[in-house]
């Protein structure tokens, strides 16, 4: 949360510097406009009293002229004229005379040069209609003394012109007044002149008499002339920078302003621009904590759903795990309880929980156990684990042969797959005392089998089939071994063989059968190899070793026909473990079988027994029973007149021919037959 | 085991599936006299599918042989696997009975 605030404080903090530096940029921008403007003025004054003065050179000029040659007024006005001339800034020169002073030229005599434009034009005024006698200019003159006049600013009705004027009058010697002589300057002027020092385009000029009436201004809007609106005003307040000089001796005003937003203007490019890098970066610094902070949240709502998911695999291995058996112990004990085998199972998921499953379970002498591999990893392959193991236990426990469970398991596992998710598996059920393993794969890896003494490895020779889960009608091959004393079977999933050492080296099926035929603990020396490496795949291994002495498989039954099948399935089991060819495996179990029926029919036994070996790579089936004193090899075989024959003739026949060896004696007050047949045949 | 009777024609057709053994005959006597029954007719017992075969089931053949040349019928047996014909063979019936 605290991550949220540190970017709009951060923008507070930059946006407060920026308003300082814009406070003292402006301040700093406007005393330099001012200093600028008052400087500027400064001197504009002091050209247009240097100008104005020119009005008593142009005087002194004129009286000396007229010192000169008083009585001859009419070239005054060519030195009216010649005067204009020197001063281009004279807007009318004149002398007028006082009244009748030429009682010929009338009451008013007046001699005048003025400016048209560039040319001047000179003319002879005063008149009733033009008495300027009565005029400011005139009378302010004779008032003024020997240093002259300047007038107010006035207007000129002739040239409809703002002006203002110098005059001075002329005595002679007896101090009566000669004349009057003026010079009249246009307020334009003044406004032209002040134009020049204009410091910025900017500038707002203008020309105030002392009484507050505009008459010139450099905006047109302003240049009504004499406007009787409070124009002074035009300039004040707080929205202009304002330099104002009075200018003596005619008592205008001279105002020079320029808006403050011309300030600002000239600050503007200086502030905006690092204001704007300013605001972008404080936009973008928002934008990366907005994003880390998002991305923080995120994190931690992610970390949260992942703290669920991991405690969820937690117990989903906590599961898997008790699926899986981990007591082999109790397993490796015969009912007497004793230990007849060594077994050892195990299973390190990759990740939490994984594909791989092994199971056993034993009833009496006999084991039960499967080992597998799901396809794919991780939860969707632990669901399809459990299920596999589930299945395992309950077809396991009906179905008699690992054939029948496979094929079963096979059949309910491919019927309902819409994910294809397929099972590599290994079924095997040994019978302990004897050793007989009957096994069925389906596309597993081929166990190892170490010999007593680990003198040496060999693989079990078998079938691959087809994984589970693809053809649920998929007919398996049976087969078999016999697993001797102090054998080990090393079963393992493929996780073992492809396990990677630190250098990336696969562990190998070779690898795996030293390691098995070594001394060390196989699981102990896998995990040695694997070293740090991460693992890729579930590792799954399980041993069974026979610990006691092989036995010869016995059976024992009421001396009934229905109790043939069991001994025949026996008869069949064993031929698989010892693998003998089927064509005489099955014949076998025709001589077995007529043989059988021979006791159930005459012997009046109540017990018949069984007994299998494999003696000097002959299969020997031995049948004893407790019934009367019988010896079929004494009956002679007869292969031609078949109809003519005993029906008990014709199975012993049969006995006779299929098996290399039938032998008969008595025993105990018992029968015992030995079938036997050579494997090699 | 399973016992499948076919009239085709002239020739009825009778085919056995499975194993003809001791159990076989005990438990399916019923369905195996149900053939024996026909044995006036020309029989041809298609023996495809028959894995199995002890002196219990050459009995069967052996009975059926009987009936058949009593009654003026035939058999004739087809398509022996291996197994059953070596059984056949040593038991002699390879010269008794017609075999395809």
């Amino acid at each position: 949360m605290r991550f949220r605030y540190v970017h709009i404080i951060a923008a507070l903090f930059l946006l407060g510097g920026m308003g300082f530096q814009f406070f003292f940029s402006y301040r700093r921008a406007s005393t330099r406009v001012q200093e600028r403007m008052d400087l500027e003025m400064q001197v504009a004054q002091e050209k247009l009293l240097f100008e104005l003065y020119d009005a008593y050179n142009a005087v002194y000029q004129l009286e000396d002229f007229m010192a000169d040659d008083m009585n001859n007024p009419t070239d005054l006005l060519d030195e009216t004229r010649e005067i204009m001339k020197l001063y281009p800034h004279f807007f009318t020169f004149y002398v007028a005379y006082p009244p009748y002073a030429f009682p010929a030229k009338g009451k008013w005599y007046g001699l005048r040069s003025y400016r048209v434009r560039d040319s001047i034009s000179s003319n002879v005024f005063g008149g009733e209609n033009h008495n300027y006698f009565e005029r400011e200019w005139w009378r302010g003159a004779l008032e003024s003394g020997r240093s002259g006049f300047w007038s107010q600013p006035y207007h000129d009705n002739v040239f409809d012109e703002p002006i203002f004027t110098y005059s001075n009058d002329y005595h002679d010697k007896k101090n009566n007044v000669t004349c009057v002589i003026g010079v009249d300057f246009s307020v334009n002027w003044v406004q032209q002149l002040l134009e020049q020092f204009k410091p910025f385009d900017e500038v707002n000029l203008a020309v105030y008499s002392s009484s507050g009436t505009l008459l010139t201004s450099s905006t047109s809007q302003d240049s009504t002339l004499f406007n009787v609106s409070n124009a002074q005003d035009r300039f004040a307040g707080k929205d202009w920078v304002v330099s104002r000089k009075t200018l003596n001796p005619i008592d205008i005003d001279l105002v020079m302003a320029v808006p403050k937003s011309y300030v600002w203007e000239s600050i503007r490019v200086g502030i905006l621009v690092p204001f704007a890098v300013f605001i972008l970066g404080i936009l973008v610094v928002a934008y990366l904590i907005h994003r880390i902070s998002r991305d923080e949240r995120e994190n931690i709502r992610l970390g949260a759903e992942q703290k669920v998911i991991a405690h969820e695999l937690v117990i989903a291995h906590g599961i898997q795990m008790g699926i899986l058996k981990n007591r082999p112990l109790k397993e490796s004990k015969n009912p007497a309880g004793e230990q007849d085998i060594d077994l050892h199972a195990i299973l390190l998921p990759m990740r939490e929980v994984g594909g791989d499953l092994y199971d056993f379970h034993r009833e009496g002498d006999t084991i039960w156990f499967i080992i597998g591999d799901v396809s794919g990893k991780g939860v969707p392959a632990a669901m399809f684990m459990s299920a596999v193991v589930n299945l395992f236990r309950a077809i396991g426990r009906r179905s008699h042969t690992p054939k029948q469970i496979m094929e079963e398991m096979n059949s309910v596992l491919s019927e309902n797959n819409p994910s294809l998710t397929f099972v590599t598996a290994f079924i095997g059920r040994l019978h302990i005392p004897s050793g007989q393993l009957l096994f069925c794969n389906a596309g597993h890896c081929p166990p190892l089998i170490v010999e007593s003494g680990a003198s040496s490895v060999k693989r079990v020779q078998l079938e691959p089939n087809i994984p589970l889960g693809y053809d649920g009608r998929y007919s398996f091959a049976e087969e078999g071994c016999i697993l001797g004393e102090g054998e080990k079977l090393v079963l393992y999933t493929d996780g073992v063989t492809e396990a990677r050492n630190s250098k990336g080296e696969m562990l190998g099926m070779s690898r795996l059968s030293a390691l098995a035929g070594g001394d060390k603990d196989l699981l102990a020396a896998i995990k040695q190899y694997i070293g740090d490496a991460e693992p890729t795949d579930d590792i799954t291994l399980m041993t069974i070793r026979k610990t006691d002495s092989v036995r010869p498989v016995s059976l024992r039954v009421v001396n009934q026909a229905d109790q043939w099948p069991v001994l025949r399935q026996a008869i069949h089991e064993y031929g698989i473990c010892v693998g003998i060819e089927k064509r005489t495996l099955k014949k076998l179990e025709v001589a077995s079988e007529e043989a059988v029926v021979n006791i159930v029919r005459y012997s009046q036994a109540t017990k018949i027994e069984m007994a299998l070996s494999l003696q000097n790579s002959a299969f020997s089936i031995q049948l004893s029973d407790d019934g009367v004193a019988f010896d079929p090899t004494a009956h002679e075989v007869k292969t031609d007149a078949v109809e003519e024959r005993q029906i008990g003739g014709m199975g012993i026949s049969l006995i006779r021919q299929i098996a290399d060896e039938v032998h008969y004696e008595r025993v105990n007050e018992k029968n015992v037959l030995t079938i036997a047949k050579s494997t090699s045949c | 085991m399973k016992i499948n009777i076919v009239a085709n024609g002239q020739e009825t057709r009778v085919c056995l599936a499975g194993e003809l053994d001791t159990t076989a005959t005990t438990n399916q006597a019923e369905e195996l006299n149900q053939v024996i029954a026909l044995a006036d007719k020309a029989l041809e017992i298609d023996c495809s599918e028959l894995e199995y075969i002890s002196s219990a089931g050459l009995r069967f053949f052996m009975q059926l042989k009987r009936e058949s040349e009593a009654k003026g019928g035939s058999v004739r047996i087809s398509h022996l696997n291996e197994d059953v014909n070596d059984i056949f063979r040593m038991s002699g019936f390879q010269n008794i009975f017609q075999i395809d």
